[in-house]
């Protein structure tokens, strides 16, 4: 959860973006802060460079166009978040509904895309967490990445995903079950 | 109840696991406990393995913001057409379609176009000079052929040779009732190569006709 004085920031972030006549300068300074979190954050989820590079620009051209009629009812890092998964979600969809795939042949989709990636070694845990990650469905993946790689606070992931504290945290334990159990398979 | 669905069956066609019920008021049990406790945080390490390309974050900002800030360029484009419709066609349109579906005839009758005559120009002499040419070559062409044709060498020597020198040679040789042939106009169904003929001269003497 950003710092106060983060959060302080992030509102003026927003009002120079509201002025036009910093609005650009305001842009250039959020992008710069929340790039890489952002990020990582759609990547974790498609794995692709490129594809999570395409998805990002998406991000930052809906932010370019509402961040005017924000109302900074939640704070600005959740609502970047949700955009982000938002656009990572729709485009998995379309991929799946372009390419026809099933539950399973989802996850096989996955293991390609990891096995397929630059400098893989399934002997190396980073990758092996990777792998077992993308043996959960999305929503959990989802809940897993925000807490265990952002550390989320479940406060902020309800806002982020629109699901109750309580369920994201029984998620979230269930996530870490199927990873834990998938790990010591290997 | 009055409605079609009261006949239909209200089974679920969905399969459950074996024994899920059974087992899930203790699964449940157990997992409210755990969540009672301390959220325990694996030690698995946070580093994400992927590879970035080189110099891809510093580029990406300057990326995004000429994208968003762009002019779109397509905004400055005129939205009228250039091109124009008859006065009035839209409003006839609809009834010259209805007389046309009626009629059985899906075509619309095109207006034929009228082309004046004395306004002609020649937009290309190149081509009108070359047509010219071409169409002189297949007229000498045909000339030569047709007009102009050149008699082998024998039948041209036999032209000056008297037709009674002609009967005796077919007489003498081929043993032929000549008056007989000539009557009945049976000259033409002789198969006599001129060459024989002319041999026949050669040997027998030339009489010229003058």
């Amino acid at each position: 959860m950003p710092d106060p004085p983060d959060q302080l920031d992030d509102h003026i972030l927003v009002a120079s973006f509201k002025n036009e006549q910093s609005k650009e300068a305001a842009f250039t300074k959020l992008v710069r802060k929340y790039q890489e979190r952002l990020y990582w954050h759609i990547r974790r989820m498609v794995v692709e460079h490129e594809d999570t590079n395409d998805i990002l620009q998406n991000v930052f051209i809906k932010v370019w166009k509402n961040l005017g009629e924000f109302r900074e009812e939640s704070n600005l890092y959740t609502w970047l978040y949700r955009i982000g998964t938002n656009e990572a979600l729709t485009w998995i969809e379309q991929q799946k509904r372009r390419t026809s795939v099933s539950i399973n042949e989802n996850e096989d989709l996955y293991a390609e895309r990891l096995t397929a990636q630059k400098d893989f070694d399934p002997g190396m845990i980073e990758w092996k967490l990777q792998q077992a990650i993308h043996t959960l469905p999305e929503k959990q993946k989802l809940v897993f990445n925000l807490r265990y790689y952002d550390e989320m606070p479940y406060e902020d992931m309800a806002g982020v995903l629109g699901t109750s504290v309580g369920a994201l945290k029984a998620s979230y334990h269930h996530a870490v079950k199927k990873v834990e159990a998938f790990l010591k398979g290997i | 109840m009055g409605s079609f669905l009261a006949d239909y069956s209200r089974k679920m066609p969905y399969s459950v696991p074996d024994s899920f019920f059974a087992g899930l008021a203790d699964n449940l049990q157990e997992t409210i406990k755990e969540l009672s406790e301390p959220e325990i945080v694996p030690a698995w390490g946070k580093k994400m393995p992927y590879a970035v390309p080189g110099g891809y974050f510093e580029a990406l900002v300057g990326d995004i913001v000429s994208s968003v800030t762009s002019v779109d360029l397509s905004a400055t484009f005129p939205k009228g057409s250039p091109l124009g419709v008859p006065v009035g066609y839209f409003e006839s349109l609809p009834e010259k379609m209805l007389l046309a579906a009626k009629a059985g005839d899906t075509r619309v009758k095109k207006i034929p176009k009228i082309i004046p005559l004395g306004r002609q120009t020649v937009r290309n002499p190149i081509r009108w000079a070359a047509a010219a040419v071409m169409l002189m070559c297949i007229g000498l062409g045909s000339y030569e052929t047709f007009y102009n044709r050149q008699l082998p060498k024998h039948e041209k020597m036999l032209a000056s040779v008297s037709n009674n020198d002609i009967q005796d040679y077919l007489q003498h040789t081929y043993r032929l009732d000549v008056g007989r042939i000539v009557g009945n106009n049976e000259i033409n169904d002789l198969q006599v190569d001129p060459k024989d003929i002319v041999q026949y001269l050669n040997e027998t003497g030339w009489d010229q006709v003058e």
